[in-house]
């Protein structure tokens, strides 16, 4: 079986824009593969300019280069088509690319850009849980000693840079400022797929990311009400309006189908 | 595979997300049709998915019309290091068996080619050396899978541009190799035979009479377009197989030469783009004419093959075609390598071409004016595509110039 397994692996070399042994593989052989790399990656960039259009807004001419490089550095490890664009925020951060295209002034927070708008699209990689939460009554959910969580469908980010507005801006239609406009400003988003399979996203402060760190695992609401004043140090003053704050952030989760019970 | 005992779907369309709607409004038309039988599905795009792809998936599910998978990213071809088949996906492999389940598939398939190397996809049906060795990787590969599915596998005859390292056999040898070792079936892309014919210079007439018919379970038509350039290299193709154009005439001729040979369980057209040339319409009137000419040879079929080809299992060598290419398989095991490359073996590849022409007396020429596409109203360029005249004895040289001319003048 080794002759096939090593002309394999030159292809390999080859797509990956490696060093091809020409023993294996002639550079007649390689410019006859050129054609089905050339393909590929015309392929991947079309894919590429719909799962990233605000990346592809900022990088417009380079690109290409960028696509054919990115195909050759980072290929797919999954059978699923679109996840070969899973690593472009980790392309976009590596300082290979940051030294390379270092006159481009491109902004610090492009990877974290990247990031999220892979994000919108992996969310759709997950199945839909068996059974999302409706009733969004208070006393439904305090009454039940039932343990809610999170559906599958949500990633939980910290960015350096206040990746929402970044996102609201680039979308618009209106001329995109000048790039370095946004300063860092750590911003903690939960993005989660709702019930109507649109992607949303809630600003997370730190009561909230705590709350959503415990219902990531699973956890009845009086057990999650009592960590919380614990762990905020919410006095016999304070706890019913915060209370009353808490029920309704859990609504508003159970509104939007982000919470299921079990 | 035992084609005797599959069912047979009839005529189908490619199920694509662009014309998810239209297919689900022509589909509850309660009116009965023979267009839209069945749908493919590429199963790799609906495994481990949720939310809205899901949902459309199960919109598709509910209209209970037969689905049959046809993969990408099995990469039948790939060989590893150490063993006499691939290492298989294994995460893939449990999500494709999981939707075969829901969907009741009645085989599965994908390209005669590789798209995994090691660990990583490379997002193209990269080709295969025609060797005895990938005949054996590939056919222990195709053993593996049908094994683990439990169900008929199919490999599909892809379109390739060029040969990667030099072939040691034919490609219809090589085909007919993998169908007699891995004992499977075969989904013939019609359009790719022509198009290979075109840019590897050979008669697909001949091509198809080479093959072992008998393992035809399913059929691929689309359409094909001039051209490609490398971006990466000084290279360029003389056509290129991308399901995004209407089915070219040549392409449905040779259809209907292959429909008069073996009868497939399913047939289906392909398209992957351009959906917005001529509309769902222009999809339809493809359909039909493929609907045309699979009832018309149909007839033709049962009276003159009394179903030799529904038994492959268990008649080695009732058909002539088929039994030659053993002989060729046969031939190529017991002198070792015997390259048989187009530019090398070109005059003993004439001789056997004459040969096969003279046998055949020619009949097949006049094959498209059978096809009666005036009697359907359809677009014109279809209805008007003249009849290729009767030719003279002419040499394989001479047919394919023609042949390639015909197609440059489209
Ligand atoms: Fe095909």
């Amino acid at each position: 079986m080794a002759k096939l397994y090593r002309i394999q692996q030159e292809i390999k070399n080859y797509f990956m824009g490696k060093k091809v042994n020409p023993k294996i593989l002639s550079p007649e052989s390689q410019k006859e593969l050129s054609i089905y790399k050339s393909l590929a990656i015309d392929s991947l960039n079309s894919t590429m300019r719909k799962i990233f259009p605000l990346c592809y807004k900022i990088l417009q001419d380079n690109w290409n280069p960028i696509i054919q490089e990115y195909y050759e550095t980072y290929p797919s490890n999954s059978a699923i088509y679109n996840q070969v664009a899973k690593s472009f925020s980790i392309y976009l951060k590596d300082w290979k690319f940051r030294w390379k295209y270092r006159n481009e002034n491109y902004p610090k927070w492009l990877f974290e850009l990247a990031e999220y708008e892979w994000v919108e699209v992996d969310l759709f990689n997950y199945y839909r849980d068996r059974k999302i939460s409706d009733d969004s009554s208070d006393s439904n959910l305090k009454s039940s000693g039932e343990l809610i969580r999170l559906t599958k469908a949500h990633k939980v980010y910290r960015f350096d840079y206040p990746i929402s507005k970044i996102v609201e801006h680039l979308s618009s239609e209106r001329q995109i400022y000048n790039l370095t406009y946004f300063k860092k400003a750590k911003e903690r988003l939960l993005i989660f797929r709702d019930r109507y399979d649109k992607i949303r996203y809630f600003l997370l402060s730190d009561g909230s990311y705590y709350l959503i760190d415990k219902l990531r695992s699973g956890t009845n609401v009086q057990d999650l009400y009592k960590k919380f004043y614990k762990k905020f140090g919410i006095t016999e003053v304070d706890i019913d309006s915060t209370e009353a704050k808490l029920n309704d952030l859990l609504i508003n989760f159970t509104k939007e189908g982000i919470l299921t019970s079990s | 595979m035992d084609k005797s005992k599959l069912k047979y779907f009839g005529l189908g369309l490619g199920y694509r997300r662009e014309i998810r709607k239209d297919i689900i409004e022509f589909l509850e038309n309660p009116i009965p049709q023979t267009l839209i039988q069945w749908l493919e599905i590429v199963p790799e795009n609906y495994i481990y998915k949720g939310g809205l792809p899901r949902k459309n998936f199960e919109e598709i599910l509910d209209l209970g019309v037969p689905l049959i998978p046809h993969s990408v990213n099995l990469s039948i071809a790939s060989a590893s290091r150490n063993k006499k088949r691939l290492e298989f996906d294994f995460h893939l492999l449990r999500g494709l068996k999981e939707l075969f389940d829901e969907i009741k598939a009645p085989w599965f398939s994908d390209h005669l080619s590789c798209s995994r190397i090691g660990d990583h996809y490379f997002q193209e049906l990269i080709p295969v050396p025609f060797t005895k060795e990938a005949v054996e990787v590939i056919s222990n590969n195709i053993k593996f899978l049908e094994d683990y599915f439990q169900l008929p596998f199919l490999f599909e005859n892809p379109s390739y541009y060029s040969h990667i390292v030099k072939p040691e056999m034919r490609e219809t040898t090589f085909i007919n190799s993998i169908l007699k070792k891995a004992k499977c079936g075969l989904l013939l892309d019609v359009n790719n035979v022509f198009v290979n014919s075109v840019n590897h210079r050979y008669l697909p007439k001949q091509f198809i009479d080479e093959l072992d018919l008998r393992r035809v379970v399913q059929i691929h038509m689309a359409g094909h377009r001039k051209g490609y350039k490398s971006k990466l290299a000084n290279h360029e193709i003389k056509i290129l197989d991308t399901h995004g154009e209407n089915m070219r005439d040549q392409v449905l001729d040779l259809f209907s030469y292959t429909m008069k040979k073996t009868r497939p369980k399913a047939v289906l057209l392909e398209r992957d783009s351009n959906f917005d040339n001529e509309g769902f319409e222009g999809l339809t009137d493809e359909l039909k004419k493929l609907r045309f000419i699979m009832d018309s040879k149909l007839e033709f079929f049962q009276e003159n093959q009394e179903n030799t080809d529904e038994s492959a299992e268990n008649s080695e060598a009732t058909s002539s075609a088929g039994a030659i290419n053993e002989a060729n398989a046969d031939n190529t095991r017991a002198e070792g390598v015997q390259a048989q490359p187009t530019e090398i073996d070109k005059e003993a590849l004439i001789a056997q071409a004459q040969a096969s022409i003279d046998n055949a007396g020619m009949d097949d020429a006049g094959d498209i004016a059978d096809v009666n596409f005036d009697a359907m109203n359809l677009p014109s360029s279809t209805a008007e595509a003249p009849a290729p005249e009767k030719k003279e004895k002419s040499n394989l040289e001479n047919d394919i110039d023609t042949l390639s001319q015909e197609f440059m003048d489209l």
